[in-house]
């Protein structure tokens, strides 16, 4: 049940190649222009740009209309009636975003999103005020409904946050209902690691085809989200007593032991998304193995991490490099997609706020003057330093 | 219909050559995977990761290593980058140019970086340039011309960043010291930014730089006057300019269809009046009514762009 024609949303995503296969050279501009009229789908679209803009004012509008709402009901409303206020807001909400697909076919336009959005928020926000059971009954009833209501977003509109909200929330679950104890730990491993099968399982028949794509994303993100679960350093404070020992050293395994199986099952499977999730858990596992082994930290560890990381990497790129036609098992370390360069070139922009404190001094000299107070040659004891 | 259906009936209709049929073919059904973003970035943490240790490394053991040994260690290693870049990199050309492999451009990275930490240690123990921060103009004249020299722009946002540096706008000042002075600063230097672009993309120098200047100058500019707009005395000029900036970014945006500018002039306008009437408006009966309006005014606009110009990219 979805508001949009699948065989859309396939185009869509074709039309998306072709733009990225012409921008790459692997097609050009005339041959693209040629294919493009079959690729024609009834559904109105924007940019990336236009569709923030469009997402955030359209949030704007919608908050001021449910704050206007509740000024005019006056000032004896409960917490109990702001809840139903809420939920109700979060229904017509959901409606209207349904009806601007259905009427205006909106896609991705961020109109119909904010209007999901602010339902699934109301919905959780609404079930939690309407639920007098104390805090935890707060947080499962809140929970319950925001799962279903990003589950209800995810089926009918294909929002991929949708699904990561309504996964996050079913993993969310066990912590309040088993008070935030080990075994809570445990059960909401396990509804990731079903997440994660059944999302693999459902996309081994579509590979990357429409809704495949969304599935690879949505498994290595659910992924991610078991590895944050598994690591104590990272999400330590979710549980409220000290783990037991079998735990705490049965996490620090699976802080291994996960990437190298997701690294494992990605480079079978050319998957890219699950192949950068296992990357980032394996980061995290050395940024985190000497919080685990209680080992001091030491100024010169991130000199050693840079080396290793640009070390294993060289070392990647020459193995690549060397094989057949410079690929080994069909992997590469050419570019072959515009795309490629167009994210790194983001990552320039964001350098730009990121290295300024690196090559500024943190204050201004304390004393001018070569030789002044003996600094060089180690005799610094009683300078700025 | 499936892509690899897309792609036969393509070759079919003589739309698509074979040889262009079996490449495409290949990177549908994932034959060939090209890791060159994952290893691009692997290697971008690593360069960060070692320049920042490095820094961290030297300032705590300063008394125990002594300058000498700092120095050296630090010019060593961006002198011995640097060269190689040299060494191995393409000649200079206008357009864009690849490099010869996937480190080079992170190999040079790590040169400019180790070179600014190497500068700013020579300045902060021995003051060579009398004023701290002078140090940082020399860097980004260096910086920029080793990145039009090789074509890297992450040099070139160290370029801008040191420069930005040297003007006194690191991120941190922002929160300090929102002065007059500070905003004329920021001004003048998103005017040179977004003129140094202008002047090298005319001159056909590097036109695939010209994004970089844009979005520096143009967030520095509206950050730099939104900032003031609360002021009391001079916040309406603030608002006025911020208004004709706004104005301007969507203007030239949706015609050059560059809508991210379209999407700064938006949301900085929007919110640059709403916070300046937040103030005028009584009550917040009236405020909400004054967003839901307005909001509605301009969402109908942008649905009307959208429409119109503003297609999927």
């Amino acid at each position: 049940m979805t508001a949009y024609d699948p065989a859309a949303e396939r185009a869509v995503r074709v039309g998306r190649l072709v733009d990225e296969w012409t921008r790459s050279g692997l097609l050009t501009g005339v041959q693209r222009d040629a294919i493009v009229p079959s690729l024609a789908v009834p559904l109105r679209r924007t940019n990336r740009f236009l569709r923030v803009t469009l997402l955030v004012i359209t949030a704007v509008i919608l908050q001021a209309a449910l704050g206007l709402f509740v000024v005019l009901l006056g000032s004896a409303l409960t917490a109990f009636s702001v809840g139903v206020v809420c939920v109700g807001a979060a229904v017509v909400f959901g409606w209207f975003a349904a009806w601007l697909a259905r009427r205006y076919a909106f896609y991705r336009f961020g109109v119909e999103e904010a209007n999901a959005v602010a339902a699934i928020v109301l919905a959780t926000v609404g079930a939690a005020l309407m639920t007098s059971s104390g805090d935890d009954g707060m947080v499962v009833a809140g929970v319950t409904a925001g799962g279903v209501a990003a589950l209800a977003a995810y089926r009918w509109f294909g929002f991929l946050y949708a699904a990561v909200a309504a996964i996050a929330c079913a993993a969310a679950l066990p912590f309040p209902l088993l008070d935030f104890t080990a075994a809570s730990r445990l059960v909401a491993l396990l509804v990731l690691a079903a997440a994660a099968f059944g999302l693999r399982r459902a996309r081994a028949a579509l590979a990357d085809e429409f809704p495949g794509d969304t599935y690879a994303v949505l498994e290595a993100l659910t992924w991610l989200g078991a590895y944050a679960l598994a690591n104590l350093q990272i999400s330590g404070a979710l549980t409220s007593s000290a783990p037991p020992s079998w735990l705490y050293w049965s996490s620090y395994a699976a802080t291994w032991i996960l990437p190298a199986l997701a690294l494992w099952t990605a480079a079978c499977g050319r998957d890219r998304w699950l192949l950068r999730a296992a990357l980032a858990m394996a980061l995290a596992s050395i940024a985190s193995n000497q919080g685990y082994l209680g080992s001091p930290r030491h100024e010169w560890d991130p000199v050693v991490f840079g080396l290793l990381l640009i070390g294993g990497t060289l070392a990647v790129r020459r193995w690549l490099a060397a094989g057949v036609d410079g690929a080994r098992s069909g992997y590469t370390a050419v570019r072959i997609l515009a795309s490629d360069a167009a994210a790194l070139d983001g990552l320039a922009m964001v350098s730009a706020l990121q290295t300024q404190s690196m090559t500024s001094p943190a204050t201004p000299p304390a004393a001018p003057g070569i030789g002044d107070g003996g600094r060089s040659g180690g005799a610094g004891g009683g300078a700025a330093f | 219909m499936t892509t690899l259906e897309r792609l036969d009936a393509w070759r079919a209709a003589g739309l698509i050559a074979g040889s262009q049929h079996d490449t495409l073919a290949a990177l549908v059904r994932r034959e060939r995977v090209s890791v060159y973003a994952e290893l691009s970035a692997l290697l971008y943490l690593g360069v960060l990761s070692f320049a920042g240790g490095l820094a961290w490394t030297f300032r705590a053991n300063v008394a125990h290593l002594g300058d000498t040994a700092i120095l050296s260690a630090l010019l060593l290693i961006a002198a011995g980058a640097i060269s190689y870049c040299f060494a191995h990199g393409q000649p200079f050309a206008p357009v864009k140019v690849e490099a010869p492999n996937l480190a080079f451009d992170y190999v040079l990275y790590l040169g400019c970086l180790v070179l600014a930490l190497a500068a700013g240690h020579l300045e902060y123990r021995f003051s060579v340039v009398r004023a701290w921060h002078h140090h940082l103009l020399l860097l980004s004249g260096l910086f920029g011309g080793l990145a039009y020299r090789f074509d890297n722009r992450f040099v070139l946002s160290l370029a801008l960043s040191s420069l930005a540096g040297w003007a006194g706008l690191g991120l941190a000042t922002w929160n300090v010291a929102s002065t007059d002075a500070l905003r004329v600063t920021a001004l003048l230097y998103a005017v040179l930014t977004a003129g140094l672009g202008f002047r090298l993309y005319r001159r056909a120098i590097k036109p695939h730089f010209l994004d970089l200047y844009l979005h520096l100058a143009a967030n520095v500019a509206l950050a730099a006057v939104a900032s003031g707009i609360v002021d009391a005395g001079t916040g309406l000029v603030y608002l006025l300019l911020l208004l004709l900036l706004c104005a301007a970014a969507i203007v030239l945006g949706a015609r050059y269809r560059r809508f991210a500018f379209v999407a700064y002039g938006t949301l900085y306008g929007y919110g640059a009046i709403s916070v300046r009437l937040l103030d005028v408006i009584g009550g917040p009966t009236a405020f909400l009514l004054y967003l839901l309006t307005t909001g509605t005014v301009v969402l109908i606009a942008l649905v009307a762009m959208a429409r119109r110009i503003g297609r999927e990219e």
